[in-house]
């Protein structure tokens, strides 16, 4: 366990529903193995919503399948724990782990075209499992579905739990996709890219479902997502992962005001918006292949400040503030540095992060 | 921006594109997906027009009316006042080469088997043009152009990243040296930080090639930055059109204060969606300049489109229309069988008559808007509503 | 340089797979059997006699290495003077039914409508005729008509039955792709750059849409070698006095349990050795001409 992240990841409230701590994932390929994620640490606690942000190859898709036990057979853990209410899922067998995780996590997808049965009914797919585990029988079932959709607010659940998955919107298979995610209660509830699918209009509506159903019951969120905006929205907490790492952790309000980190800070800029009409800031390259991480610090050959540590070191998580930690040699100067807008970003009090 | 010469490039009146849906046995089509029903346009030499608008709308059915892949049901085209939908075969293909499309996912819009070379060379070969120095050099100079090595000419696709397939989309489509580029959700399959690098490259080749785009996109933080006039769509029509700033700083039409309210803002204090859900009217102030905005919640639309085979009468936005049912319009004479309950969601939605029964005209609403339409301007700021007025609505900016 | 390039790719992922070597050896073995039997035999598959029916193998440096079979010919002799005419055959047959399942396929797939229904039509009827009653048929047509007895014409009469009814599975499945190839993307790019349809089909859909199909044409392989066989029961089969593997397993398989297995296996062998050498070399091959595999 990395003392500096877990230090940093919240205010020690020991009541995390799921705590990861130092996940290391690797990828078999041809070409030898991969680092997919590495050292990733972070923690769920009830009723709050910890948003994991990065780009494609990040990794933080998939540091959600390690945690439910889903990774495809060329993945492995390398290292690390998964707390699921106290007890370490990694620990158990994989039959175990995911008996575990069906009971108290559960996951929503970016396509639930995909991700539900074409072949069966939505009220069907909504209470398999809760027949194949807790033994329903097929009249409690289908009430237990209508309920479910009505949770979701999908209109006219009673007629509706009789339709097939291609029957529905993008908008009303993802509410379902909520739904059974919903069935069996579940603790933690991780969405991967729910919304990143649906037209804008539609997207607010399942966010503010989502939203709902997590204060009303008090579940952990884990939303994975692009997209800042949908973070700013919604998210408690926020993890920016760039490549296989945790960048940058920090409650959401000074994530945005005074970003620790330069890959946070250019992200912020990059998003386009009214505010100039010239060239948008952009961050030059692309990321990283995992197949040949750059030395040093990751995000060095794309970073509008690197110095020569950047280059040779690989920066150890820094706690330029209070809560927050950041994966940069000079996470503090990043944080008082110029804010998103040009103007100064608020000053957090320098705790000694900057680790040269 | 700076051409010598204005005026439209490209026009579009009264475009209809339908497609035949067949039911029965018989396969007779009996009715029609109106994907696109009525659109008319215009695109000014070196500007932008963004066109937004949700999946269903018909924005990309009118991208691909416009390059030729669709032939239009009724409506006219004119690319420099010429009707494209009249030519001959011949001159279609000769039209091709002034309207260009750069596709939405540069992973399926590649051929996986071509190299690079082959592909940005493809519009040569079809057209059977020989460029001065030859077709490789003039590959070699569409890839620089958009910022590729020649040299990976020989690479195929998927030895390149996402932002780079895009620039070899955008490669091949200026080959022919177009004079419009219709740009289907250009940037929508990319990561955020490559985004703006193809949205700067889009902007650059506006600049140095005077092009004017048809810029089709979903995401309206990327449309508001690199539009100068934008459309917004909804079931086949436009409902609000207009320059940039007008359309998103004073949006006339509840449709488009509702799609811009619901763009996530990257700004936490903006909480998209707080569990605390107050009645619209509190944090809406129609007709004021100020008040809501940021801070203020979204407006948050119920349900989805409807289907664009059997699109409501009348305005066919008002089955969803978050205004209509507020106005006092809608309140019908008293009537002793009237329902006791009125709220949109309670299964009976009461809007002005006229709503459902008239389809609204795409016209200037003079008394709205911060500026009203000036005169001589490019393009009038209009809306398709009965009831247009504009609103303040949360911004889509940092 | 293109080319070049292409070709050097392949060849260095090919090297990388030692059961594709085995394969092409196999392959490469049989083609030299096909050009010059007299390397494997000195003894002529005519030279039959039946005092000697049914000997078991010997072993190598004997005059009956793999025995003889139930007329007393020698099995070793019969089976390399079959690999030309059954491998022929084979390649002829599916080659042709390729082209012909390919061609329609895409056209089919393609341009839908009339088109598509005229082929899936003709489709369906070649799949109700029975294979037996059009091989009849045939037979009966060129009953009096002497073809000769050169490598081609003692394969003719099989080779046109069998490719009559073997190019509808390529259709089916060529048509089946393209409709799903003909709406990706990059084919629309080429539509608006105003691509003519040949090109559409042949630069950008087929090159595509192909892959399944190339998956079949090995097993399609011994199904020909197989289905001869049964045809020469007929008489329009490979034209006596030549021989084909289909005809000897045929025979074999009456003796499989008569004490002289031998009979069956020596044939079987090589056409399960062939095939899956095929299959192999197949895959090699579809792996190597897609540039999104090689690195």
């Amino acid at each position: 366990m990395s003392p500096a992240m877990n230090a940093a990841t919240s205010p020690a409230s020991s009541d995390a529903l799921l705590e990861v701590t130092d996940l290391a994932v690797e990828f078999r390929t041809p070409d030898g193995a991969v680092r997919a994620v590495d050292g990733l640490s972070y923690r769920v606690e009830a009723g709050r919503t910890l948003a994991i942000v990065g780009e494609s190859g990040s990794g933080k898709s998939v540091s959600s399948l390690a945690v439910m036990g889903l990774l495809p057979d060329t993945a492995r853990v390398t290292r690390g724990t998964v707390h699921l209410a106290g007890t370490d899922l990694l620990a158990m067998s994989r039959k175990e782990h995911r008996a575990r995780c069906g009971d108290q996590v559960a996951m929503v997808f970016q396509d639930a075209l995909a991700a539900l049965n074409p072949v069966h009914t939505v009220g069907y797919q909504l209470t398999e499992a809760l027949r194949a585990r807790r033994g329903l029988s097929r009249g409690d079932a289908r009430r237990r579905a209508v309920e479910l959709l009505d949770m979701v607010k999908v209109p006219n659940a009673k007629a509706r739990i009789k339709e097939y998955p291609h029957q529905f919107s993008g908008g009303m298979r993802q509410r379902v996709m909520i739904a059974s995610a919903l069935a069996m209660d579940p603790d933690v509830l991780i969405a991967d890219e729910p919304t990143t699918a649906l037209d804008v209009t539609v997207q607010a509506q399942v966010l503010r479902l989502l939203a709902e159903i997590q204060a009303e019951r008090q579940m952990g969120l884990v939303l994975i997502t692009h997209d800042l905006g949908v973070v700013a929205g919604v998210a408690d907490d926020v993890t920016v992962m760039y490549a296989g790492r945790a960048v940058e952790q920090a409650p959401v309000v000074p994530l945005y005001a005074a970003p620790a980190h330069p890959y946070t800070r250019a992200l912020l800029r990059s998003i386009p918006s009214a505010s100039g009409t010239g060239s948008l800031p952009v961050i030059p390259g692309r990321p990283p292949s995992p197949a040949a991480m750059p030395a040093g610090c990751p995000f060095h050959p794309r970073c509008d400040a690197v110095r020569d540590v950047c280059r040779t070191e690989v920066p150890p998580p820094a706690t330029p503030a209070e809560g927050r930690t950041s994966a940069c040699h000079f996470a503090a100067d990043t944080m008082t540095g110029p804010g998103p807008d040009g103007e100064p970003g608020v000053v957090g009090r320098d705790t000694g992060g900057d680790h040269e | 921006m700076s051409e010598p010469e204005a005026g439209p490039v490209l026009e579009v009146r009264d475009l209809v594109k339908h497609y035949p849906v067949p039911r029965g046995v018989l396969r007779r089509s009996t009715g029609a997906v109106k994907a696109v029903d009525g659109i008319s346009l215009r695109l000014d030499r070196g500007r932008t027009l963004g066109l937004v608008g949700e999946s269903g709308s018909g924005k990309s059915t009118l991208a691909r009316v416009l390059v030729g892949i669709e032939k239009p049901t009724s409506g006219e085209v004119l690319v420099d006042g010429a009707d494209v939908t009249r030519l001959s075969r011949a001159g279609r293909k000769r039209l091709r080469r002034d309207v260009q499309m750069v596709f939405q996912d540069p992973y399926t819009s590649l051929n996986p088997r071509m190299p690079v070379s082959e592909i940005v060379g493809e519009p040569f070969a079809i057209h059977g043009v020989d460029p001065a120095g030859g077709r490789r050099a003039a590959v070699g100079e569409l890839l620089e152009l958009v910022g590729l090595d020649p040299e990976h000419a020989n690479r195929y696709p998927h030895q390149f990243s996402g932002g780079q397939r895009q620039r070899v989309g955008i490669a091949r489509a200026l080959a022919l040296r177009p004079k419009i580029l219709v740009c289907d959700e250009p940037v929508s399959a990319l990561d955020v930080s490559v985004q703006g690098q193809v949205i700067n490259l889009l902007e650059d080749l506006q600049a140095e090639l005077g092009l004017s785009y048809l810029f089709v996109a979903h995401d309206l933080g990327v449309v508001r930055h690199i539009a100068h006039d934008v459309a917004v769509m909804y079931l086949g029509r436009i409902v609000e059109q207009g320059p940039e700033a007008e359309v998103y700083d004073a949006a006339q039409h509840p449709y488009t204060q509702a799609l811009l309210s619901a763009v996530p803002v990257p700004d936490p204090s903006v909480r998209l969606a707080g569990p605390s859900v107050e009645p619209v009217e509190t944090r809406i102030s129609i007709g004021s300049t100020s008040g809501v905005g940021v801070g203020g919640g979204a407006i948050v639309l119920d349900g989805d489109p409807p289907s664009p085979v059997d699109p409501p009468s009348g305005c066919p936005f008002h089955t969803r229309c978050w205004l209509a049912p507020r106005l006092p319009e809608a309140r019908p004479d008293p009537i002793p069988s009237y329902p006791p309950t009125d709220r949109p969601d309670a299964g009976l939605r009461l809007v002005p008559p006229v709503c459902d029964k008239e389809a609204p005209a795409l016209v200037a609403h003079p008394g709205a808007g911060r500026a009203g339409p000036a005169i001589g301007a490019p393009a009038a700021h209009v809306a398709a509503c009965h009831f247009a007025r504009e609103l303040v609505a949360p911004r889509v900016e940092a | 340089m293109n080319d070049v390039g292409l070709v050097s790719a392949t060849w260095r992922t090919l090297r990388r797979r030692p059961d594709v070597i085995v394969a092409a050896l196999i392959v490469l073995l049989f083609a030299i059997m096909a050009a010059f039997p007299r390397l494997f035999t000195a003894t002529s598959p005519r030279a039959c006699a039946i005092r000697e029916a049914r000997l078991d193998p010997q072993g190598w440096g004997t005059p009956h290495p793999l025995g003889t079979d139930a007329l007393g010919c020698d099995v070793l002799a019969t089976m390399v003077a079959g690999v030309r005419p059954s491998l022929l055959l084979a390649f002829v047959v599916v080659g042709v039914s390729l082209l012909i399942g390919v061609t329609l396929g895409l056209l089919a797939g393609y341009y839908l409508g009339w088109a598509d229904y005229l082929i899936s039509r003709t489709i369906e009827v070649f799949l109700v005729v029975p294979l037996l009653l059009a091989a009849l048929l045939l037979l009966s047509l060129f009953k009096n008509v002497d073809l000769g007895a050169g490598t081609f014409s003692v394969i003719l009469l099989p080779a046109v039955v069998l490719t009559l009814f073997s190019w509808m599975g390529y259709a089916r499945y060529v048509r089946a792709s393209v409709l799903e190839a003909k709406n990706l993307d990059y084919v629309t790019a080429a539509r608006s750059l105003g691509a003519s349809d040949l090109r559409i089909m042949f630069r950008h859909v087929l090159p595509n849409a192909i892959g399944p199909v190339t998956a079949l044409v090995p097993t399609s392989i011994a199904a020909v070698i197989g289905t001869e066989a049964v045809l020469s029961f007929l008489g329009i089969g490979v034209r006596p006095p030549a021989t084909s593997w289909g005809i000897q397993i045929s025979q074999g398989s009456e003796w499989v349990l008569g004490g002289a297995p031998h009979i069956l296996l020596a044939p079987l062998i090589c056409l399960v050795a062939a095939v899956l050498s095929l299959v192999v070399l197949g895959d090699a091959l579809r792996d190597a001409l897609d540039p999104r595999l090689t690195a």
